[in-house]
């Protein structure tokens, strides 16, 4: 339904359009010059600095980075597997968590949310956790320590908890007269009206886990296990240390330091880019679409 | 959509099951049985299972078979590691009856303290005096295996030396493996020759002549930096050996301002009131405005030896000899065959070296070690066995490395994705069997140089040794560390504009934190140390 | 299950009967947190002993409030908590209002094409590790041929050296934040954006409201709630810092330290001395204590006067 466009909304577009270009433009330039500059020979870097455009054209640093394809392809593929297990598994338990906490008849929501809520404030620190996930429960080098350390945020469960308030209670207490169950309310009908919070917060479980190196790091000591951002790492450190060591390298000169840096941010990053316009037409929708309609 | 929630329960419980069964395999035994992925055979290359057993086995009951593991400094882990694990475990499952699994500690910075904290087994792990050795032997983070080696692996004090044991113990206990090999640490200069002679600049043996050498550069190659400058100090690191006086005393180091004299070993003086140290402040000044080196080094990136090969600098400030030569020299020989690269150690510049301490850094058992006895005969079995020791050293022959006609070391690894480099597991650089390593050829350069440059030059090495303990002022520690990272650090990196002004600052806040009563303690230790060692008052 | 009859057990054990499904499906959630966040929560106690290898993590004396009365000695845990609120501050503050702006602006363009496209542009600096970004920094800011200095100096002001100059890194700091966090923050208030039924705005166009109107009476208020748990959320951290932010912009600069220090820098650094369990975990018991008053406060006042509001 297209209403003639009144004057305050042409003032509105002329302004807000070129605002918005401009803030766009900044987030914009920095991962260009990243590009950019993985696909530059390092020496150039060094001595030009970071340009929009090569200086010098060279795929140096992506060479190295895919030097050993079975190693890199393994490496996405346990990303993969720990992003796909954990984000399906936590947004499953996290969705139904907020849908509970939501019901007005479910008398201790107030107190269950304190008792989430209370571990974002109080920690044992790092020994307590490490001791914990290593020696008590035996994790270390299985990848179920990663899944498990991720899967639950404080944060993500109270905000799906909020998003869920926009549902009706009408529709829940109609359901219920007709007899269903409280489960069943739930596949039936929150998940479908629930769209835009499961995307949000699916994506940032996603995120979370596929950025996600400090768990590796930690509970993980087998290369062949590394996720995909540990072993980038990797490949960086061991360049360097085998200089520190005055162990001879051949082909040191060649490698593209400052260059594989911004490959490796390009290589971790690509896959989630191509993930997030998927998910994307789940929270930005035009006027004209409703969410939930009456 | 909707069939997709529908699947979604089902798709739940197959991961959870998947995952499960992912547990089942995979449940952290610190194992040597993980197969290799990489295309050659396993362990092949090792031949025979070594030389004899070490004298001593006998008094070791080994009937239980154990799995060692070893966390070893070496900055990443090499793609083999655990093909060379595996062929190792077949050499010590004959002698010792245990597996070894050697991994090489990538993020040292988190893991290390929390693995040792929390009690993980560990048998054996890398440890360093930069690293917190001492204060943590103090602690009882080690095992003390002064009476433990004698027990059970007497041939390790032969190997090694006695006298290195000696000079290793902390309060009269050994809690480390000391080191047999002989280290130079000092860092060096290191130009472009052949962008000397074109200019004509005068030939490097002091800092005037590197002055010169980088005011030469500005005036003829413009754009280019003459020096990469480190956040350490690539100045810094030479005052000690322009004024042959030692300043590492402290936690960490520099932190109190003492140094100490070789010529004069009972004396120590505050260095931040000497005339030279303010020469060297402005010095460092001068060379920053004058823009000798980077721009606030404290947060560059560059690297020296990228640094010089791409160009950029004319030079670094930089550290070990050794890495000099695999990370430049080497290296420009295939990218820029016109260079020439010079090279001054600054113990031979200002012709004052030492040895480093045999515990500069090394291996300590953990106090939770489950197997110590296994650990030291595994030592004393890479001291003694060659075959084992150049298994963790080079690799597997015809894999890694290939011995030439000279005997020299030649690596056959992929150059851009290596199985295994020498020395890359960081256990063999410390644990070092002199008679089973073999150099490349390009290494006797260093060689070389340390026994012409380096030696003739040693004085004692009293100070490295020195272990403080601190438990009783430790707050005030805390708080000098502070105050110089705040104050000592910049005037150091040349950052601050007013040396003068700076100096007194520092000088006022060190006072106020706390300094003088930390430095009566460490002058009573530290003469309570010399005398221990019988070192003779002057 | 027991018929419920006595007095005090009733309402508990009631509850699970007849709403044994729920808690079902709430049970997991509730036994993760607490075998990964309460039991180690056992481990704050480590913040009252003086810990040593010697003694191990169990053995270890007990010495009271000793670890606090180092903190507070050092005479810096004044500037650092100051340092560490006033920055949350604008970063909670500016960074809700920017992001709950850009998405209210975004939520109205009609171009849908312009909308997926810079909303996802948006969502890169996300992606851009600090690492690269203290790189980045460094060709910005270096006194030699950084393009921000260079820029100033071309204005006429010689001596512009940032990494000298405590003074404009608060700045610096704020809007690399803002930067990097837009993309995500946006997301969330878009979601909550587009729960709003389009009935509303439909009747006030029809009944001549415009743009700004529209905003204001129907778009902010139906965002309150969103923004004020965004808030909450982030109070109850308000003396933890983003840690890498900090640390790989200023890293060891100590001339800046003054202006930009954090708690959570300060302490790095002192671990990095000694590495001291009992001195780690006073300090993260203090900022887990400040966040926990406060925000009960805050809880409490927002209770008060929009119940639905609140956290818990």
């Amino acid at each position: 339904m297209k209403i003639k466009k009144s004057r305050d909304e042409i003032i509105f577009n002329v302004i807000v359009y070129p605002v918005i270009a401009l803030l766009t433009l900044a987030c914009l330039i920095p991962f260009w010059l990243i590009v950019a500059a993985s696909f530059t020979d390092n020496s150039a870097i060094m001595i030009d600095g970071y340009k929009l455009l090569p200086s010098r054209w060279s795929i140096n640093a992506y060479r190295y980075i895919f030097a050993a394809p079975m190693d890199i392809l393994r490496s996405y593929g346990v990303t993969i597997f720990i992003t796909v297990v954990g984000t399906f598994s936590g947004l499953f338990l996290i969705t139904m968590a907020g849908y509970v906490l939501n019901r007005k008849d479910f008398k201790y929501r107030n107190k269950i949310s304190f008792y989430i809520y209370f571990t974002t404030l109080f920690s044992g620190g790092m020994i307590p956790s490490y001791i914990l996930m290593v020696s008590v429960l035996n994790l270390q080098n299985n990848y179920l320590s990663v899944i498990l350390a991720g899967l639950m945020s404080p944060f993500l469960i109270i905000l799906m908890r909020n998003f869920m308030k926009s549902i009706p209670d009408a529709l829940i207490e109609a359901a219920k007269i007709d007899g269903a169950g409280d489960f069943k309310i739930f596949t039936s009908i929150v998940i479908h009206l629930a769209g835009p919070a499961i995307a949000t917060v699916g994506l940032f479980l996603a995120l979370g886990y596929w950025n996600n190196w400090y768990t590796p790091m930690l509970y993980l000591t087998k290369p062949k296990m590394y996720p995909l951002q540990y072993y980038l790492y990797n490949i960086l450190t061991a360049q360097q240390s085998a200089q520190q060591a005055g162990v001879i390298v051949e082909g040191m000169d060649t490698f593209p330091g400052e260059a594989i840096k911004m490959a490796m941010a390009v290589v971790a990053t690509g896959p989630i880019l191509l993930l997030y316009p998927y998910v994307q037409k789940y929270f930005v929708r035009g006027i004209t679409i409703g969410a939930v309609k009456g | 959509m909707k069939v997709a929630k529908k699947l979604l329960p089902i798709l739940l419980a197959l991961t959870m099951l998947l995952t499960t069964l992912a547990a089942c395999g995979d449940s952290g035994n610190g194992s040597s049985s993980s197969t290799p992925q990489s295309s050659s055979g396993n362990g092949e290359g090792t031949g025979s299972n070594g030389g004899e057993a070490p004298s001593g086995t006998s008094a070791v009951d080994t009937s239980e078979q154990v799995n060692l593991v070893v966390y070893t400094f070496a900055g990443a882990s090499p793609r083999d590691m655990d093909m060379v694990n595996q062929a190792a475990s077949e050499i010590t499952l004959e002698s010792i009856n245990a597996t070894v699994d050697v991994q090489v500690m990538a993020d040292w910075g988190t893991r290390y303290n929390l693995a040792l904290t929390s009690g993980e087994p560990i048998d054996l792990i890398w440890t360093a005096m930069w690293y917190s050795y001492q204060p943590y032997a103090f602690d009882g983070a080690w095992l003390d295996i002064t009476n433990l080696v004698d027990e059970v692996a007497p041939a390790l004090k032969t190997i090694i030396g006695e006298d290195r044991w000696e000079i290793s113990k902390i309060a009269g206990s050994n809690y480390a493996i000391p080191s047999s090999k002989n280290t130079w640490n000092q860092w060096g200069v290191t130009w472009r020759e052949d962008l000397r002679k074109k200019y004509d600049l005068p030939e490097i043996v002091d800092w005037e002549t590197m002055e010169a050498y980088a005011e030469g550069i500005l005036e003829n190659e413009p754009g280019m930096i003459p020096y990469c400058d480190s956040p350490s100090g690539g100045l810094w690191h030479s005052f000690s050996e322009k004024n042959h006086y030692y300043v590492g005393l402290g936690n960490p180091q520099f932190s109190y301002g003492l140094g100490v004299s070789t010529d004069d070993p009972y004396n120590l003086f505050v260095f931040h009131e000497t005339e030279e140290f303010k020469d060297f402040l402005i010095t460092q000044r001068r060379w920053v405005e004058n823009g000798y080196v980077q721009p606030d080094v404290a947060n560059s990136t560059d690297q020296g030896p990228t640094g010089m090969l791409s160009g950029k600098y004319a030079g670094y400030l930089s550290g070990l000899t050794s890495a000099v030569l695999s990370s430049v020299i080497v290296p420009a020989r295939d990218s820029h065959p016109d260079w020439e690269i010079g090279y001054m150690n600054y113990g031979e510049m200002f012709q004052w070296t030492y040895l480093s301490h045999p515990t500069m850094m090394g291996f300590a058992l953990p106090s939770a070690c489950p197997n110590p006895e296994r650990t030291l005969l595994f030592v004393q079995e890479l001291l003694s066995n060659n075959d084992l020791f150049q298994l963790y050293d080079m690799g597997i022959e015809g894999t890694h490395y290939e011995i030439d006609e000279n005997g020299y070391y030649v690596s056959i690894n992929d150059p851009i994705n290596p199985g295994y480099l020498q020395g890359s597991s960081g256990l063999t650089n410390y644990i070092y069997n002199g008679d089973a390593k073999v150099y490349s050829e390009d290494y006797q350069w260093v060689l070389d140089y340390e026994k012409n440059h380096m030696e003739p030059y040693e004085v004692t090495n009293y100070f490295e040794g020195f272990a403080e303990d601190y438990t009783a002022y430790n707050a005030l520690v805390t708080a000098i560390s502070e105050v110089n990272t705040q104050y000592f650090w910049p005037l150091l990196r040349g950052a601050v504009a007013d040396v003068d002004a700076g100096l007194a600052d520092l000088l006022q806040k060190l006072a106020s934190a706390g300094r003088q009563e930390v430095v009566d303690n460490v002058i009573q230790q530290y003469h309570a140390y010399l005398e221990a060692m019988g070192v003779p008052k002057v | 299950m027991k018929a419920a009859t006595s007095g005090k057990k009733h309402g508990f054990l009631y509850d699970l009967k007849t709403n044994r499904v729920m808690w079902l499906m709430i049970l997991p959630v509730l036994i993760f947190f607490f075998i990964f966040s309460y039991i180690p929560m056992a481990g704050v106690y480590l913040a009252f002993t003086r810990f040593s290898h010697s003694t191990g993590l169990f053995g270890s004396p007990f010495v009271g409030l000793e670890n606090f009365r180092i903190l507070f000695n050092q005479g810096t845990l004044g500037y650092l908590t100051k340092n560490t609120i006033l920055y949350n501050i604008a970063f909670i503050g500016i960074g809700n209002v920017l992001q709950v702006t850009v998405a209210i602006l975004l939520s109205r363009l009609n171009s849908k094409y312009f909308k997926k496209t810079t909303q996802s542009i948006m969502f890169l600096p996300y992606f851009v590790s600090y690492v690269i970004v203290a790189a980045f920094s460094y060709a910005l800011f270096n006194s030699g041929t950084g393009i921000v200095t260079m820029f100033f100096r071309n204005l006429g002001m010689d001596g512009f050296a940032p990494y000298a100059m405590p003074g404009i890194w608060k700045y610096i700091i704020v809007i690399v934040y803002l930067w990097k966090n837009i993309g995500y923050g946006t997301v969330i208030y878009l979601a909550a954006i587009t729960n709003i039924s389009d009935e509303y705005y439909e009747a006030a166009q029809i009944d001549g409201a415009t743009v700004m109107q529209q905003i204001r009476y129907i778009t902010i208020p139906l965002l309150v709630p969103t923004f004020i748990i965004l808030l909450l959320l982030a109070i109850g951290g308000i003396l933890r810092g983003q840690f890498e932010l900090f640390y790989q912009l200023v890293g060891n600069q100590g001339q800046l330290f003054t202006a930009t220090d954090i708690l959570d820098t300060y302490v790095f650094r002192t671990l990095r001395v000694k590495f001291d369990v009992g001195l780690g975990t006073a300090a993260g018991l203090y900022q887990s204590l400040f966040g926990f008053i406060l925000i009960m406060v805050v809880n409490w006042l927002v209770k008060r006067k929009h119940e639905e509001y609140a956290l818990f």
